[in-house]
């Protein structure tokens, strides 16, 4: 009963006709690349644009091959009258009308298979399963549909689903015209989709991609709160180490053996770099909430610079290395001392630390509205592929991970030093050349600029928020 | 020794260890010291206990060591003495607070040891002409 729609081809009758018709649905169709959008289009526009209804075609319905479950799924429906009684008559919900891929007598599917269109005044041909045969003929009847053509959607030689149109007319009515334009508007239907699906996976990709995102920054902040908690957890015991350790050397009253010191003062080490660590931790958490305030006054620079090379002294005079203060003086900026000498004191004492060999040199330079202080070394210099790795939290060069005597390493001086340098407003940056020795630099404005204090205010602002909310 | 005067100190702190520890050693300074483990019972001790100076930890159960401090140095009879904040944190904004409510100093519990500690009260104290 069904039969092979052999096709006709582009007729001399009207091809421009044609070619403006087909264009005309195009441009609906290919409009939108919303997936609902344009599956709804496909069985509209026929009807809409080019009021096909008046030529018989009563229903139009989209159905898609779901991959993964192996069947042609039901997509949409046009919104013609006849719809609406059919959806009303079906035994079977539209959406679930789904046809097992291995029904290969069912025309739908034999559409699929071939890629050729078919036509059947049987309705039961593309209905039967998921209906019985009367459930198909019974509707059809009711409705008063006389022919319905099956035309598979295929897109780059894969068959993506078919669609029907079913008529009040005879196949025989069907004219030239309408089979050329409906064989190419399943051409540019099979372009539709393809598109649309893209664009939903796309969508639906970006989707995924912000809410991990999201999560991802949840995460973060759950982290930062860690630290600071933890950190500020921390303190307490490392205070009560150090306490009773300095009671236990200062006012023990006996004198201890060699061994004995060498105990006491691992153990004095130990606890300093932990203590270090909380510290720089407690930095990095007061930075990224907002908490760190800079507490400036009018300060001599040359002299802080002293301070600091003079705390290393013993250190560069232990490793047998040169430690040289700057020449020139640059007299008095407005600067966090504190701040200012945590910095320097970074720098000095990882270029001490990895320097077996030379020495270290601090030059410091007037540049009118700020100065620019450079921490010379002559040790083995920074290779490439560490340099954008050294100013990072954690980031140390593959040399760094080693034991030291000069102080303790964290892995997050530089980091520090960044952030707080960005917070006075200066820059800071490394010229190395392995095997040569690095120079790190920074610069710092003589006088806070009006952003800094601004900056501190909305700190406060932050914190008062802060303190509300406990 | 001329500054041998015995200076009372209260220190109030929550934690057992640190201020054992720094009662220990201020008593064998020659200081004498009450000690307390909240604001309120500092609050209270001072009625009776007429300090010299006070080792104020921030973080206190009940009433905090800023609540104490803006009490003692809004009132009249001891606006005038010594108040030394013991801190974990370290340089934080909380000290600036401090400050701002009139404290005399602070000290970062890690960093220094009983007898900078000491060294501290007296400074302190000397600058109030004591």
């Amino acid at each position: 009963m069904s039969k092979s729609i052999t096709s006709k081809g582009i007729t001399e009758t009207n091809p421009r006709q044609l070619y403006n018709a087909l264009w005309r649905l195009e441009k609906v169709i290919l409009d939108s690349l919303d997936f609902t959008q344009v599956v709804q289009k496909v069985v509209d526009s026929l009807l809409e644009e080019l009021e096909y209804m008046k030529l018989g075609y009563e229903i139009i319905v989209l159905a898609l091959v779901e991959e993964e479950k192996h069947f042609l799924k039901r997509i949409s429906i046009s919104k013609t009258s006849s719809a609406e009684k059919a959806l009303k008559y079906s035994p079977i919900p539209f959406p679930e009308i789904d046809i097992s891929l291995s029904e290969e007598r069912n025309l739908c599917i034999k559409a699929l298979n071939t890629g050729k269109p078919y036509s059947t005044e049987y309705w039961p041909d593309i209905l039967t399963p998921p209906f019985t045969v009367d459930q198909a003929t019974n509707i059809q009847s009711r409705l008063g549909i006389k022919n319905s053509m099956v035309f598979p959607i295929v897109s780059k030689g894969e068959s993506l689903g078919i669609i029907i149109f079913s008529l009040s007319k005879d196949m025989k009515d069907v004219s030239e015209e309408e089979h050329s334009l409906i064989s190419r508007f399943t051409d540019v239907v099979g372009l539709a989709v393809q598109n649309s699906r893209l664009y939903s996976s796309l969508e639906q990709r970006t989707r995924e991609l912000g809410k991990a995102n999201k999560e991802l920054k949840q995460l973060d902040s759950q982290k930062d709160e860690f630290i600071s908690i933890a950190s500020h957890e921390l303190k307490t015991p490392i205070s009560i180490i150090k306490t009773n350790l300095w009671m236990f050397k200062h006012v023990s009253e006996k004198d201890f053996t060699e061994k004995q010191n060498h105990f006491i003062t691992e153990m004095d080490w130990g606890i300093l770099r932990l203590s270090k660590l909380v510290n720089n931790l407690l930095d990095i958490s007061r930075i990224q909430e907002g908490r760190f305030v800079l507490d400036v006054a009018t300060t001599n620079i040359d002299e802080v610079i002293c301070n600091s090379i003079n705390n290393f002294k013993e250190a560069s005079d232990q490793k047998g290395l040169k430690l040289i203060p700057p020449k020139t003086k640059v007299g008095n900026i407005i600067v966090d001392k504190d701040r200012l000498t945590e910095v320097l004191d970074n720098f000095i004492s990882n270029a001490i630390k990895y320097t077996e060999k030379g020495g270290v040199k601090v030059t410091s330079h007037d540049q009118k509205d700020e100065v620019k202080i450079n921490i010379t070394d002559t040790g083995p210099g920074i290779a490439k592929e560490d340099m954008g790795r050294i100013f990072k939290k954690f980031g140390r060069a593959k040399e760094g991970l080693k034991r030291d005597t000069v102080g303790s390493s964290t892995g997050l001086g530089l980091y520090i030093n960044k952030r707080i340098l960005a917070e006075m407003g200066g820059k800071v940056g490394v010229n190395s050349r392995v095997g040569k020795g690095s120079t790190f630099w920074f610069t710092i404005p003589k006088k806070p600029n009006i952003g800094m204090l601004v900056s501190k205010r909305q700190n406060k602002k932050n914190e008062a928020i802060k303190n509300a909310k406990l | 020794m001329p500054d041998k005067k015995e200076y009372k100190v209260l220190i109030v702190e929550d934690e057992d260890s640190i201020r054992d520890v720094y009662k220990e050693y201020l008593t064998g300074e020659g200081f004498i010291v009450e000690v307390s483990s909240n604001g309120e019972d500092a609050l209270e001790k001072i009625k009776t206990f007429d300090f010299d100076a006070m080792l104020l930890d921030i973080m206190l159960p009940k009433t905090d060591g800023l609540e104490v401090l803006k009490r003692i140095k809004s009132d009249i009879h001891y606006k005038d003495k010594v108040v030394l904040l013991l801190t974990a944190l370290g340089r934080d904004s909380v000290i600036k607070e401090g400050f701002e409510l009139g404290a005399d100093g602070y000290l970062i519990k890690d960093q220094e040891n009983p007898d900078d500690v000491k060294k501290n009260i007296l400074n302190a104290l000397k600058k109030v002409g004591k």
